[in-house]
């Protein structure tokens, strides 16, 4: 589904990633983990083109996506939920999806709306509401949703948990399997990593903007280092 | 000292955000409070901070009541608080974000008639601040360029350096990884003293139920349970509105393992060390 070998990128001058190798197969939940400033929000800005990349490849369903254009990117199926939500706050909750659907990309805004608004049935409670007036669950769920618009075969979490209430989080991580189980392909980038690990296939750590460590997810949640190093076990 | 919420109501429009709510936080003591997204723990920081007004019901630090007094004049008085989103000076150094809140002083001594420091002085406590908090060695980076975790740090920094006998911390986890969440709460845990008030809003319940000695529990802006962290871990009514319950996470597991069982996946794939 996804290929990324020897990416080296960063913004302007400043280099942040220095060599990422990472692959994600049809069906797969791979999440990246790594200390704060280790490249793994850099990582996926650079696959959805958002960073300068300097070198190294990128291919998306067999075909080569470095240097395309964000939105061309989002058009061929790789979607990208950035940390913080990033919804459009004086917009309605509807709006917002709007904003997030694609044309052409065979399904129409009604049906796909139909089905985020199945999967969460808050969303479409409220869907006249603004995105500010929502609680910080409700807007995490905005913003997958909206991502969803894009009828994503691989969708990329930037930390989907983050400042969400420990209930909230349980929602969260269940929507995340729920995606897969619909057909999805999934990135997450997730500080909550021992909860990420055990629902994900495979991980990879990210430290000073390298691949340090990969491994199935069963494995690195039950290796002793990365256990004292990532964990806090 | 001690601050006191008296039947504090918080409306906004039709929404009632708070409804009557009384609490009282003594100096010597690190209290939590907690809940869902959207029960009110935001409101009730914001309205002893003087961001809000309250709608009904007194607030008072010692004999004073807070609930018409402007925001600045609040924080002369002692206290202080972080925000959930980073507000430092990004272009001003590490040290500078420091000096700056030690601006009101004027104000704070036209008013109290108590002494008003020198820039040495002044320089004097940052640098001390700097040490406690372990910043010295980026005194003079610019706030903006140091990491997330870093800047988190500081934001603490900011609201102890001016000694408040009330600290509101909205959030210091927020972003944070396992590790430095650690650091966080074994740093706020040192920081509580007898003339000290800590009150912390925090999601990461590993940091809250370490380093509490009294969780309130906000649910829909009431009071739901208010007591020791091992009271408020057990109480089945926090747990079916907040904390989630051990049924939900077995539910997460079994789906997560029957996901991974239609096969294909790698997840027992072996560690690879690059």
């Amino acid at each position: 589904m996804l290929k990324v070998a020897g990416l080296k990128a960063g913004y302007g001058r400043t280099q942040v990633l220095f060599g990422i190798d990472l692959e994600v197969r049809a069906g797969e939940i791979v999440t990246i983990i790594g200390a704060n400033g280790a490249g793994k929000t850099s990582t996926l800005r650079s696959i959805s083109g958002l960073t300068q990349i300097y070198s190294g490849e990128i291919e998306f369903k067999g075909r080569p996506i470095r240097g395309l254009p964000p939105e061309e990117i989002t058009r061929l199926g790789l979607a990208h939920c950035p940390e913080g939500r990033q919804i459009l706050q004086r917009l309605t909750v509807e709006e917002n999806l709007l904003a997030g659907y694609i044309p052409g990309r065979g399904r129409s805004f009604d049906e796909i709306r139909t089905q985020v608004y199945d999967m969460f049935p808050i969303l479409k409670e409220r869907r006249h509401s603004l995105a500010s007036r929502m609680s910080g669950g409700q807007q995490q769920m905005l913003a997958i949703g909206r991502s969803l618009m894009a009828t994503p075969e691989l969708l990329m979490l930037d930390e989907p948990s983050l400042g969400l209430a420990p209930k909230i989080i349980n929602q969260i991580f269940e929507i995340i399997i729920t995606l897969s189980k619909s057909g999805i392909s999934l990135i997450v980038v997730e500080q909550n990593a021992a909860v990420a690990l055990e629902i994900a296939d495979y991980a990879y750590v990210i430290d000073a903007g390298r691949c340090s460590v990969e491994g199935g997810a069963n494995n690195v949640l039950n290796d002793p280092d990365l256990k004292a190093a990532y964990l806090g076990a | 000292m001690a601050l006191a919420l008296e039947n504090v109501s918080k409306h906004f429009g039709s929404l009632v955000a708070i409804r009557n709510l009384s609490l009282s936080f003594d100096v010597g003591s690190i209290y939590s409070i907690i809940g869902p997204n959207g029960a009110g723990k935001s409101t009730v920081v914001n309205m002893i901070a003087g961001s809000y007004a309250v709608t009904s019901g007194t607030i008072r630090l010692g004999a004073t009541a807070l609930n018409r007094l402007p925001k600045h004049r609040i924080a002369q008085l002692g206290v202080s608080r972080t925000y959930q989103n980073l507000r430092l000076f990004d272009g001003m150094t590490v040290l500078e974000n420091l000096e700056v809140c030690f601006f009101p002083q004027s104000w704070l001594t036209f008013l109290t008639g108590a002494k008003r420091l020198s820039k040495a002085e002044r320089l004097e406590i940052c640098h001390a601040c700097l040490a406690e908090f372990h910043l010295s060695d980026v005194a003079d980076v610019l706030a903006g360029d140091l990491p997330y975790g870093r800047q988190k740090i500081l934001e603490l920094a900011r609201a102890f350096v001016t000694q408040a006998p009330i600290v509101l911390l909205d959030e210091p986890a927020a972003g944070l990884n396992h590790t430095e969440t650690k650091d966080m709460a074994a740093m706020i845990a040192g920081l509580k003293r007898q003339d000290r008030a800590i009150i912390l809003v925090e999601h990461d319940m590993d940091m809250v139920m370490s380093i509490s000695d009294r969780i309130d529990v906000l649910n829909y802006g009431e009071l739901l349970c208010s007591g020791t962290p091992d009271l408020v871990r057990t109480n089945e009514r926090v747990q079916e509105a907040y904390l989630g319950t051990t049924e939900e996470l077995d539910d997460i597991r079994k789906l997560a393992q029957s996901r991974r069982a239609q096969g294909g996946l790698r997840a027992n794939a072996g560690i690879v060390r690059h």
